[in-house]
């Protein structure tokens, strides 16, 4: 049993869950109003920001001395991590696929060049974990604690504005079917079509990085790969995709896996079922003919 | 305003292959800069045009590539006017915690540093720590996910963009920040630059002289993930009944 452990968390029941079950003493941190159920939480205003609380987490954690931390994997989840990590004097195990706390320390595999490779690795304790969603699935355990309020704020560090985009996440790690448009889409102008032939398959629409970073196509949300959504669909059908390992990581647990692309010899055919090789200008709109 | 842009070399990964026992094999790969701290550079040249008076500075943790003209020239032909260097034999076995002390000895060795930039990730490890735990280090005010950095009204001001929030910071003093790739397109060097950039000063401190911590995670493997096997069939669409066949198939999905 672990005396002190220290939760980030903006979501999900998963992280404090599992702390109350191997700690004496877990404290929360969290947005108020998002999260409870550690025996002290500690809530920032939802309108502030992460960021603006790192030193007023710090000055929590330099209280506790915390044996392990777990943060959500998320961006803000990682921020605290890392500023966590160096106070602590430990190394911060980033986006775990799988986490055992043992009593020596953590033990955890991780993705590495671009999902080519797992890393097994080892930290003693203080350690700190990035923890995504299913990694420590249980039974939920939460405590009714007591709640208190940190109003951080960071000198040199002036929040001017914050605003939500209101984008919808849509469901694409629990979608059925995905259509997923690549760079090789060329244009805008064939998003319509896209639109199209998502509707006829029944199926979420997702992007590669680069068709979202730097074609503006789709918002980030959007992207899959080691850096963006991970699937499970049944279905992935890949529309001028090249199919670099930091993409395809994200399809590896699809069923059929179906590519457009002009190229016979891109990287996509070896990862892919089903490739039609031809111009998606031309053969987006003969699918969406033959699918009518 | 001195702005420091903190990078590492790796692995080019598409010459990373799968050895026999499963692990790396690195023997034919060459050194690249990470792609993504191509970015932050560029980011980082960009600010210092906005705010004019202002050096750009490349900063590394790296083992004997440092004596490699090729990789030197790679990290200075995109505008920074020097490079500040910690040599370690063995850096890409040290872990964040040891990359990151070292680098917060070399910060505080450069005068007058403002702003420090990270690539949000490496192209091989892509942990999204460094920056964080730099930042932790220093004490200073730290920010990731940041997509944009402008100047107005004297003060740097910083985007960060963490899933549908946007949150709009303005920095007034020192500050680490990592930058995802789409704050700028890494530009692409002239032969001129690239010549120049090998004339360029830098400066190498040895781990020891540096000090910092020492790793602390035991590294038990890498391998290789079980592939999942796919049928790899491949249809043409200038073929009539090829074309007819995929598209059965992909009705059959529905
Ligand atoms: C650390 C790191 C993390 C990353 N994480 C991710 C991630 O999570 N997700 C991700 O997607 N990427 C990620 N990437 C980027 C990844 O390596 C690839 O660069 C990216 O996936 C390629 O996107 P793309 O296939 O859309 O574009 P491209 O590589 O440009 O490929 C376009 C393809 O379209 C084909 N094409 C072009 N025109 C046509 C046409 N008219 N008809 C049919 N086909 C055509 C081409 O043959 C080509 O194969 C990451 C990279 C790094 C370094």
């Amino acid at each position: 049993m672990l005396k002190n452990v220290l939760v980030f968390s903006l979501s999900g029941t998963e992280l404090i869950s599992r702390a109350n079950a191997v700690a004496e003493n877990t404290v929360l941190v969290t947005a108020a109003g998002a999260l409870t159920g550690a025996d002290t939480v500690y809530t920032y205003p939802a309108e502030s920001s992460v960021a603006l609380q790192l030193k007023a987490i710090a000055d929590v954690a330099a209280e506790l001395q915390p044996e392990l931390v777990l943060c959500e994997a998320t961006a803000s989840g990682r921020l605290v991590a890392g500023y966590l990590a160096a106070l602590l004097k430990t190394n911060s195990l980033p986006d775990v696929q799988t986490l055992e706390i043992t009593d020596a320390g953590l033990e955890s595999t991780r993705m590495v060049y671009g999902g080519s490779f797992v890393k097994a690795e080892s930290v003693p304790y203080p350690a700190v974990a990035i923890v995504g969603g299913g990694v420590l699935l249980g039974d939920e355990n939460l405590k009714a604690g007591e709640t208190k309020e940190l109003s951080g704020t960071v000198e040199g560090l002036e929040l001017v504005s914050v605003s939500e985009s209101g984008v919808s996440m849509g469901n694409l790690a629990g979608a059925k079917r995905v259509v997923c448009v690549g760079r090789g889409l060329g244009s805008a102008d064939n998003l319509p079509l896209v639109d199209e032939l998502a509707g006829l398959l029944d199926a979420e629409i997702g992007c590669t990085r680069p068709a979202a970073e730097e074609e503006n196509w789709y918002p980030k949300n959007r992207y899959i790969g080691i850096s963006g959504v991970m699937l499970k669909s049944k279905m992935y059908l890949g529309l001028g995709v090249s199919g670099q390992m930091q993409h395809m990581i994200g399809t590896r647990s699809c069923g059929s896996i179906f590519a457009v692309n002009k190229l016979e010899g891109a990287a996509i055919v070896d990862e892919a079922d089903y490739t039609l090789v031809g111009n998606v200008n031309t053969a987006l709109p003969a699918i969406i003919e033959k699918l009518k | 305003m001195n702005i420091l842009v903190c990078f590492k070399y790796i692995y080019n990964d598409e010459e990373v292959y799968v050895g026999s026992d499963g692990t790396p094999d690195v023997g034919s790969a060459s050194w690249v800069v990470s792609p993504y701290d191509l970015n932050a550079t560029e980011a980082a040249m960009k600010l210092a045009a906005a705010v004019g008076d202002s050096n750009v500075y490349m900063m590394t943790v790296a083992g004997d590539v440092l004596d490699n003209s090729k990789a030197k020239k790679s990290a200075l032909s995109r505008g920074p006017a020097a490079m500040y260097a910690v040599k370690a034999p063995n850096a890409l076995e040290l872990d964040n915690l040891a990359v990151a002390s070292l680098l917060k000895g070399a910060v505080e060795k450069v005068e007058d540093v403002d702003l420090v930039i990270c690539g949000e990730g490496s192209g091989d490890m892509y942990s999204q720590q460094l920056g964080n735990m730099l930042g932790g280090m220093l004490g200073w005010p730290t920010l990731n996910v940041v997509s944009e950095l402008k100047y107005e009204d004297g003060k740097v001001m910083a985007v960060r963009s963490d899933a549908g929030r946007t949150e709009t910071f303005a920095i007034n003093g020192k500050a680490v920040i990592s930058v995802t790739s789409d704050i700028s397109r890494p530009r692409i060097p002239s032969m001129k630059e690239i010549m120049g950039a090998g004339k360029k000063p830098v400066t190498i401190w040895s781990a020891d002289e540096i000090g910092g911590l020492a790793s602390v995670t035991n590294v038990a493997s890498v391998k290789a993930p079980p592939k999942t096997e796919r049928k790899r069939q491949v249809f043409h669409e200038a073929d009539e009944a090829e074309f007819e066949e995929f598209c059965k198939l992909l009705k059959s999905s529905i």
